[in-house]
């Protein structure tokens, strides 16, 4: 079994891996590039600046990982460091061209001119295996006390060490690394907390320009909140920065009164904001939108297996029929004016995330959505039972219906109840994507069709990776339930035979 | 035995009426009248139809899809409905008109008619589903029949199955009308590249299931190649399997275009289609209902038309319900 699961979590992993790569190759090498520009309000501001334009888009191809490039400052000091001896300036001379051409032609790059002030800049084309190289390089980042290497400040204490922290209690406290605590505790879900592993997927762009697309999918949304502290320096008050997340900044960009306040080289915070991320959304309504549809759907089944053929049935086989038939967008809407007629505000924006009407719109709709797929399902296990040999003994011993029912076929209902999930999940992902979108819910199915929209290639390939990664694992985990569910089933020889 | 005396009986009634030997014709032995068995003479197809045609609901169904399945391949040819026609922008009075005698279905913003942007866009949504249903039939049904019999394919196979149907269909939808970029052949493109996997899976799962039953293995045995039994032996049997998932499939897909159109992905600017239509007059759910309802219900009709009577058909199909 421990094997059995071992090589299936590596498969699982493999197969992600094949997906992300797919795709990562897919939308990078087919959709053009200058597409990213299409929706970006920087390009019309800096129509009237040719230099500045082609400075700003050489440096968003640079960041959506297309080229390398160096602007004309950093050429200069790249020359400089190969040909310390040389005198290299930004004058149009023969010899400084001479020393860029050189430079360029040995490390493969591009020399190009900026059209109004003729400036030398280069470019370097990334060869697709080479984006993929440095993608899953940098995925999975571990902070230690080596990480950081600062220059301007050499005497950057390194270590490790457990401490009861004026602001945040006890905690794994670091120097020398990117996060001062490593690990901490507090209040919050699930009490204890990390910043040693870290994924990043790359920096988004044109939306959210700029920032991790990590912090983009997995950071709060919306207004911040402050909550009281106890700063190093003794001082307690309210502020809205994160004191969890205090990130090394140099001493050269070091904002004086963080740097009092905190008393170390670790200022750079993140801001508490009040509503959840897009991920936490998305999860949050998927997951009760699962037990919802779970909720009104096995009640529905139960009675029309018990009701075959009565009008309770026929009523709704027709209903799950039109919920089959029907595409899910006009469900959606259908739903929401119902709801809204009856309610609940038609947009999650109206009252944020904070009020608990916002949330029963998206919930009740998404989980509507899946209930014809349990009731189909859970009908025809529950009619097939009925027929089955135990149920028609049991009937002989002169059990009545009830009993039937509560004691014994029940019982075997928690198989297709546990066997159904991982499909849902699935399934829960795709109307996502429609809900949110409708109900301008800030999750993750929404912003799937957002950044393609916007051309956010990485978003795209972020959000990719992890739908992937969550309907590959609420398959393992459907089976290992399974397994614990139903001791018949045994996932080794299952997974042998189709092997075989 | 009770017949031979009344038999004598009424022989010896008629004992005036000789009979002669001129009476009798001789006969020559038909050897293929013989052979003949006698039985009710039984068609599938025939049979298929009976059962079909004795649903009232399916009946219903059918004439409803068949009237919106000529209004949308026919309307269109004489309503010459055009994305790019803006004849009436500038008519105020044309504009937000309520459905009435002359405009059935009201007018939109640009003065043109519902009626006849809806039957555009259905047509454009029913020939999305059509063809990439049967792309994924006629893809699905040859591999999977493959898929059954060979041991060396399942291997590959199962692995490619088992690491895309764990990814959302729709998410390999999108993403792959993102890169591809849009147009109607390239949305069938994303809509069937990997689609087509899920019927191949059923049909091979039938095909194992009926490649080991003993009528097979007399047919091997009397040395009937591995083609001929997968075609006539097993794929008949599978009729009313890939009737039932044509007739899921082309919902689906008719759903995905929606909502690819519906977010902007997908088609092109100047092809009209439902998806198109919901996403442009949402706003105008409360002021203008019609304007998105009456598409809405267009749609629903269509997909809950086609899911019917493919279901139905699908029943109807199915041997075991001849007797």
């Amino acid at each position: 079994m421990k094997k059995y699961l071992f090589f299936r979590v590596l498969r699982s992993i493999v197969s992600i891996f094949l997906v992300t790569t797919i795709a990562y190759i897919m939308v990078f090498s087919m959709v053009p590039r200058r597409d990213i520009f299409k929706q970006d309000p920087m390009i019309q501001k800096l129509a009237n600046d040719p230099d500045s334009l082609t400075d700003y888009k050489e440096n968003a191809y640079r960041k959506m990982n297309y080229i390398d490039y160096f602007d004309t400052k950093s050429l200069i000091a790249k020359v400089e460091a190969e040909h310390p001896d040389a005198k290299v300036t930004t004058a149009h001379t023969a010899a400084n061209a001479k020393l860029f051409k050189e430079w360029a032609n040995d490390n493969g790059y591009k020399l190009n001119r900026y059209s109004v002030s003729k400036n030398y800049y280069v470019t370097r084309e990334l060869p697709l295996l080479e984006r993929l190289g440095r993608f899953y390089g940098n995925l999975i980042q571990i902070d230690t006390p080596w990480a950081i290497h600062d220059k301007s400040n050499p005497k950057l204490a390194r270590y490790l060490r457990i401490e009861n922290d004026k602001t945040v209690g006890w905690a794994v406290v670091g120097s020398g690394t990117r996060y001062r605590y490593q690990i901490y505790f507090n209040g919050s879900f699930p009490f204890i907390h990390q910043n040693i592993i870290k994924f990043n997927l790359g920096t988004s762009y044109p939306t959210f320009a700029g920032n991790a697309v990590t912090d983009v999918i997995g950071g709060r949304q919306g207004q911040t909140v402050s909550t009281k502290y106890k700063f190093p320096n003794g001082q307690v008050m309210n502020t809205a920065d994160n004191v969890y997340t205090r990130q090394y900044q140099s001493p050269s960009r070091r904002n004086q009164m963080s740097y009092e306040r905190y008393e170390d080289d670790y200022t750079n915070v993140d801001q508490v904001n009040q509503d959840p991320s897009m991920i936490g959304t998305s999860v949050r309504a998927g997951f009760w939108a699962l037990i919802l549809s779970y909720v009104i759907g096995i009640p529905i089944a139960l009675g029309m297996a018990r009701l075959k053929g009565k009008w309770f049935d026929r009523l709704f086989t027709g209903v799950v029929t039109v919920l089959m038939a029907v595409p899910g967008l006009a469900l959606i809407y259908t739903f929401r004016y119902v709801l809204s007629v009856a309610g609940a505000p038609d947009s999650f924006p109206t009252k944020g995330a904070s009020a608990f009407s916002s949330w029963v719109g998206p919930t009740v709709v998404l989980a509507l959505l899946s209930v014809s797929g349990i009731v189909i399902w859970f009908r025809r296990y529950m009619v097939d039972q009925q027929q089955s040999d135990y149920v028609k003994f049991a009937k002989s011993k002169g059990l009545t219906d009830r009993e039937i029912y509560r004691k014994h076929i029940f019982k075997n209902a928690s198989i297709p109840v546990v066997q159904g999930i991982p499909s849902n999940i699935i399934g829960l992902i795709s109307g996502a994507m429609m809900t949110e979108t409708v109900f301008a819910m800030p999750g993750m199915g929404k912003m799937l069709p957002d950044s393609i929209i916007a051309h956010n290639n990485s978003v795209v390939i972020a959000l990719v990776f992890i739908f992937t990664t969550i309907g590959v694992f609420s398959v393992l985990l459907g089976d290992v339930l399974m397994s614990i569910v139903d001791p018949r089933i045994q996932l080794a020889v299952s997974g042998d035979e189709q092997n075989g | 035995m009770a017949d031979v005396p009344e038999e004598s009986k009424s022989g010896n009634n008629m004992t005036d009426d000789q009979l002669t030997a001129a009476d009798f014709q001789r006969v020559d032995l038909d050897s293929l009248a013989t052979e003949k068995i006698d039985t009710p003479k039984y068609s599938y197809w025939g049979s298929v139809a009976k059962t079909f045609f004795s649903n009232k609901v399916t009946i219903a169904m059918l004439a409803i899809l068949i009237v919106m399945l000529g209004m949308s391949f026919i309307q269109p040819l004489f309503s010459g409905y055009s994305l790019t026609d803006v004849g009436k922008i500038n008519d105020l009075a044309a504009r937000y008109q309520w459905p009435s005698a002359k405009y059935w279905f009201g007018t939109d913003a640009d003065g043109k008619s519902l009626f006849d942007a809806i039957w555009a866009g259905a047509r454009t949504s029913i020939s999305i589903g059509v063809i990439s249903t049967v792309i994924v039939t006629v893809i699905g049904v040859v591999v999977g029949a493959i898929w059954g019999v060979s041991k060396k394919i399942d291997r590959v196979m199962l692995e490619v199955y088992n690491v895309i149907t764990n990814i959302p269909v729709l998410l390999i939808v999108i993403v792959m009308s993102y890169t591809l970029g849009n147009g109607f052949w390239n949305l069938v493109f994303a809509m069937t590249v990997t689609s087509w996997l899920g019927t191949a899976y059923s049909i091979r799962v039938y095909v194992m299931m009926y490649r080991d039953r003993e009528y097979n293995t007399a047919s091997r045995t009397l040395g009937t190649p591995t083609l001929r039994i997968v075609t006539r032996n097993i794929l008949p049997y599978l009729t009313s399997v890939i009737v039932t998932q044509v007739s899921l499939s082309l919902p689906s897909f008719i759903s995905y275009e929606v909502f690819l159109s519906f977010v902007g992905v997908g088609l092109s600017q100047n092809t009209p289609s439902l998806g198109r239509l919901i996403n442009q007059y949402q706003t105008f759910m409360t002021s203008y209902p019609y304007l998105f309802w009456f598409p809405v219900i267009a749609l629903a009709l269509i997909t809950i038309s086609l899911y019917i009577v493919g279901q139905n058909l699908a029943d109807a199909s199915d041997p075991r319900t001849h007797m």
